[in-house]
């Protein structure tokens, strides 16, 4: 069952969590774990290992919620961000990529109530980013999602595209440029 | 906006997005916990990408994982302190398989002092780097020094907080290169001050790593060419 939180809720129970509120923290876990879950199986592809992960994530989140600080980050922006690099580091401590449950098969097993982290991103935000992306060329907008949704780094990228690491460098660079350019306008 | 402050708004991006691996990565991580200037721009590109990701579908989780949370951050006692509760979280957190082990651990008190008397009791130990090894699950937190003398390869833990041990895992040591390969150390014991001989084919290694890292391994895997386990802890080298 997610529960429903508004952004304002989130923050305020994530700022209640460092505060050490064990009743704010299981509302934090309630609206956010199927999100943070799935960025985990998302980025691990092995559901085993995503759910280490889920737990290190929000032991992380109890630790270092004092340090949350609404006018800084959305609440969602934070916790998704600890799970992304949680995943990530989980990832590259392997010797090599898992071979667990492929994407589609996990996505089979998705959450199918509402989704209350994902309603408090706005959307306007969201519509936004992907207008900008779409000012990108190709090549550098499906590097950085990739990166984003897969953990991928340089040489994974340029070893994929076919093409030397400074290339792909150059092509990311310049997306970050003009992306950053489109968002502030 | 000049050449410098290009690289670093695309540093800042790279680090958001994780574009660089190992020593690179680490490197940005360092900067961003020690420059609050460049964590602010690594954060407005967190922001930024954020929307991303609505994405990305829910999975519900398994109904354990919330149990195994609420053990890993329960409050301990009073004559318990923070580090106590950090091992138990690892020890919870490495698996879910290793739950039934908490009751099992035991924990002992590492004083400090006992690092700086060993030291002055061995003339023969010359350290030439240090690196003071950061939890992963808390990078303000120090969880174990180590130092290492090229000359004899003599290598010293010394770990500085209360520790426990998950059964049927060893706490291991790695190096990490400037190339970005990962070299199997050995096993320490997170429990006490000690002394290790590194391997002759270690040593170049050690004395020029870059980064040193502690994973928590499977017992029956003691050859694993890369952590296999979660990384409990990491550490730059500092050249004295």
């Amino acid at each position: 069952m997610v529960d429903s939180l508004t952004r304002d809720d989130l923050a305020q129970a994530l700022t209640a969590t460092g505060r050490g509120d064990r009743t704010a923290f299981r509302r934090v876990y309630d609206a956010t774990s199927a999100k943070l879950f799935g960025v985990a199986v998302r980025i691990l592809k092995d559901r085993q290992l995503a759910e280490d992960v889920l737990q290190d994530v929000y032991v992380t989140v109890w630790n270092r919620a004092s340090t949350y600080d609404p006018a800084r980050a959305a609440p969602t922006t934070w916790l998704a961000t600890i799970a992304r690099n949680r995943s990530i580091d989980r990832l590259r401590s392997m010797a090599s990529r898992p071979t667990g449950r492929p994407l589609d098969e996990a996505a089979e097993v998705r959450d199918e109530t509402p989704d209350a982290a994902a309603r408090l991103e706005a959307r306007q935000e969201a519509g936004r980013l992907h207008d900008c992306l779409q000012v990108l060329d190709e090549r550098a907008r499906e590097a950085i999602r990739s990166a984003f949704f897969e953990g991928d780094t340089y040489e994974t990228l340029a070893e994929r595209a076919g093409v030397p690491l400074g290339t792909l460098k150059s092509w990311i660079r310049r997306g970050f440029q003009k992306l950053k350019g489109c968002l502030e306008r | 906006m000049s050449e410098r402050d290009d690289i670093a708004a695309d540093e800042a991006a790279e680090r958001a997005l994780r574009l660089n691996d190992g020593p690179a990565d680490q490197a940005l991580a360092a900067r961003a916990a020690a420059d609050p200037t460049f964590a602010a721009d690594v954060e407005a590109w967190d922001e930024r990408l954020s929307p991303l990701i609505d994405e990305i579908a829910p999975v519900l989780p398994p109904a354990g994982v919330w149990p195994r949370v609420e053990a890993a951050t329960a409050p301990v006692p009073a004559n318990d302190n923070r580090a106590t509760r950090f091992w138990r979280g690892w020890a919870m957190a490495s698996t879910g398989l290793l739950a039934a082990s908490v009751a099992g651990l035991a924990f002992l008190i590492a004083n400090p002092r006992v690092e700086r008397d060993y030291i002055a009791s061995s003339p023969d130990f010359q350290p030439v780097s240090v690196s003071t090894l950061m939890s992963a699950a808390d990078p303000d937190m120090p969880i174990a020094t180590i130092t290492y003398d090229p000359q004899t390869g003599s290598l010293y833990v010394a770990p500085t907080m209360q520790m426990a041990m998950p059964e049927n895992r060893a706490v291991t040591l790695w190096v990490t290169m400037a190339d970005g390969s990962v070299h199997r150390v050995g096993v320490i014991d997170p429990n006490q001050a000690q002394m290790h001989e590194v391997s002759e084919e270690m040593q170049p290694m050690a004395a020029e790593a870059p980064l040193v890292t502690v994973s928590l391994e499977p017992m029956d895997q003691p050859n694993a060419p890369a952590p296999m386990g979660p990384v409990i802890a990491t550490g730059e080298v500092r050249r004295l």
